[in-house]
């Protein structure tokens, strides 16, 4: 009883700087590859060709270029940086191919041949932002790992916090996986902000917060209270790579693996019994898995994999996430999706402090967003959840 | 001052003069998923209105109407030879987008063209400034000859007399210089603070 193989190309990079969320991504899209083989809804199933980018930007174009060689493969779910994403786009634009992006990213683009189930600015940093000042932060300390991610997440939060009486006492950048973080935690101690955002990746992020508990501690602070570090990319499976100072800092997500829904326990029981032992999911994982679970649905509606027909039938596509509910805006091609607040515990998982009343369409120029605090207040975007 | 930087867009009202194509599509469809409202139109449309459109888009490639508006202008190129180039420059494009049209580069050029538009608008303030300056400084250098003669005080106090005069009146210090030449004697045009210590030293 075959099912029709559609040919699916899944690019992450396992290897290189930053293996570690290429494989968890790798593995959330894997575990949906295998939900849509066994669901009798499906009449095909997808075959699955890799290409391993190791983290260059020349291996995605190699990688994007070789899947998109293989015959009547037009579907590729990958990349993760953003500077990978804008250098494949020319190959799938050539090709008219459809490349599922599944990653949280600063926003400002709506390529007609991508397919962004990851969360825009107003899901991720806006929400952050809101909640700081709801907190009552009014100083704001920003460092980051020097790259757009940073750049824009900055500006956007600057901006927010500007027309809402706060004020960014100091910004510094550090090259990508620099280590050395002595001095900016230094200057940190002295201008005593309220909060600190954090848009630095990998390393520097661990680095930054083991060096910073340490002198918190030694300047007898209490991190978490005194200096509470945000950020828009925290997930579960830094934590450990994070040790001892791993708890008590906030990171806005759309995605926990402590979401209680009846969805997400299926998807936590299917994630530990593929992959045993490797800890819990995340928001990358899921928007993995939610971008090849969206493309199969896509592909049953339109009754083809033909990249006009899927991108056509977006717009009356849903799929019961971990998260909730997710849907497309056809309009832009981006996910309606649920905004949480989460504070990470020593456990390696994430209190969910807030989470969204209600499914957030995605706005990646940010044109519909009341970015003062005020003009949202009736509209109670956020709520504590028990 | 750095000057406002703008990168929204919501409620602008686009002028979008271009061929009824792919090009003009996609472009509609992402100006209006960036919160402009369009105004389709062929590059020949004549019923263009002064003060209801916001920013145009004009086709390099055609005969376009040639727009009388202080409004940003983004020219949409696809033939780059020098004749064409030629009158997107005599136009003064604030920006430019190249075809094919894709989703990609739109923002750029709608960004670039708001706020190079505004620069625009900002030096050209400057400049009338400067002019205005630069033809009043002979009134200028009269007057403080004028007054230092008529006062007998050196030339920086008598340029100091007439800033505070015409900072009293709210008038430029050109057009104060003007008057006191043009009036009879300077000691009726002086600012209230010198006149009395002026007065004193009349025969």
């Amino acid at each position: 009883m075959g099912k029709a193989p559609v040919p699916l190309g899944l690019m992450f990079s396992q290897e290189g700087p930053y293996a570690a969320v290429g494989i968890t991504m790798f593995r959330g899209a894997q575990l949906a590859v295998r939900e849509i083989a066994a669901d009798p809804a499906y009449d095909f199933g997808f075959a699955v060709q890799t290409a391993e980018p190791r983290g260059r930007n020349d291996g995605y174009v190699a990688g994007a270029q070789a899947l998109l060689a293989v015959p009547g493969l037009t579907h590729v779910v990958g990349c993760y940086t953003s500077s990978s994403r804008k250098e494949v786009l020319p190959v799938f634009e050539k090709l008219d191919a459809i490349l599922w992006y599944p990653s949280h990213y600063e926003g400002f683009e709506t390529s007609e041949n991508i397919v962004y189930t990851g969360a825009a600015p107003n899901q991720h940093v806006v929400p952050l932002t809101h909640y700081i000042l709801s907190e009552g932060g009014r100083r704001a300390f920003m460092v980051g790992s020097n790259y757009i991610w940073a750049w824009e997440n900055n500006r956007i939060m600057r901006e927010i916090l500007g027309r809402n009486g706060a004020q960014v006492l100091g910004e510094r950048y550090l090259p990508i996986d620099e280590v050395d973080v002595d001095e900016i935690i230094e200057l940190i101690l002295r201008h005593r902000p309220d909060f600190i955002f954090s848009t630095l990746i990998g390393q520097s992020a661990y680095s930054f917060i083991r060096c910073l508990r340490r002198k918190c501690s030694q300047a007898g602070l209490d991190q978490p209270r005194d200096l509470p570090v945000l950020s828009c990319s925290l997930a579960e499976f830094e934590l450990p790579l994070i040790g001892d100072a791993c708890d008590g800092h906030i990171s806005s997500s759309v995605y926990f693996s402590s979401v209680r829904s009846e969805a997400n326990d299926r998807f936590l029981a299917a994630w530990g019994q593929s992959y045993p032992g490797v800890g819990p999911t995340s928001a990358d994982a899921e928007a993995s898995y939610i971008a090849v679970h969206m493309l199969a649905r896509a592909i049953r509606r339109a009754g083809s994999a033909e990249p006009g027909a899927v991108l056509a039938a977006l717009n009356t596509i849903s799929f019961e996430a971990p998260q909730g509910l997710v849907q497309i805006d056809a309009d832009n091609r981006h996910c309606f999706l649920w905004p949480r607040i989460g504070r990470s515990r020593a456990d390696g998982t994430f209190e969910i402090l807030h989470s969204s009343s209600k499914l957030v369409r995605p706005d990646p120029y940010l044109v519909w967003e009341p970015l003062a605090l005020s003009a949202m207040a009736g509209e109670k975007m956020l709520r504590v959840v028990s | 001052m750095t000057p406002q930087i703008r990168s929204n867009f919501r409620g602008v009202r686009a002028w979008v003069a271009l061929p009824e194509d792919q090009n003009r599509e996609v472009l509609l469809r992402t100006l209006e998923r960036l919160g402009l409202s369009t105004y389709a139109r062929c590059p020949d449309a004549t019923d263009f209105v002064v003060g209801r459109q916001d920013v145009a888009f004009v086709d390099a490639d055609q005969d376009f109407m040639v727009l009388d508006a202080d409004i940003p202008h983004i020219a949409v190129i696809g033939i780059e030879a020098p004749s064409r180039l030629a009158r997107v420059v005599r136009h003064r494009a604030s920006s430019v987008l190249m075809k094919p049209v894709r989703a990609t580069g739109i923002f750029t050029a709608l960004f670039l063209a708001f706020n190079e538009h505004a620069i625009r608008q900002r030096e050209l303030v400057e400049r009338a400034n400067l002019s205005r300056r630069a033809e009043g400084r002979r009134a200028v250098v009269k007057a403080i000859l004028k007054i230092m003669k008529d006062d007998d005080v050196s030339d920086d106090e008598a340029y100091r007399r007439m800033r505070v005069a015409s900072m009293t009146r709210r008038i430029p210090i050109e057009e104060f210089a003007a008057q006191t030449v043009a009036a009879s004697t300077s000691s009726m045009r002086l600012a209230d603070t010198a006149a009395h210590e002026r007065k004193s030293k009349q025969p």
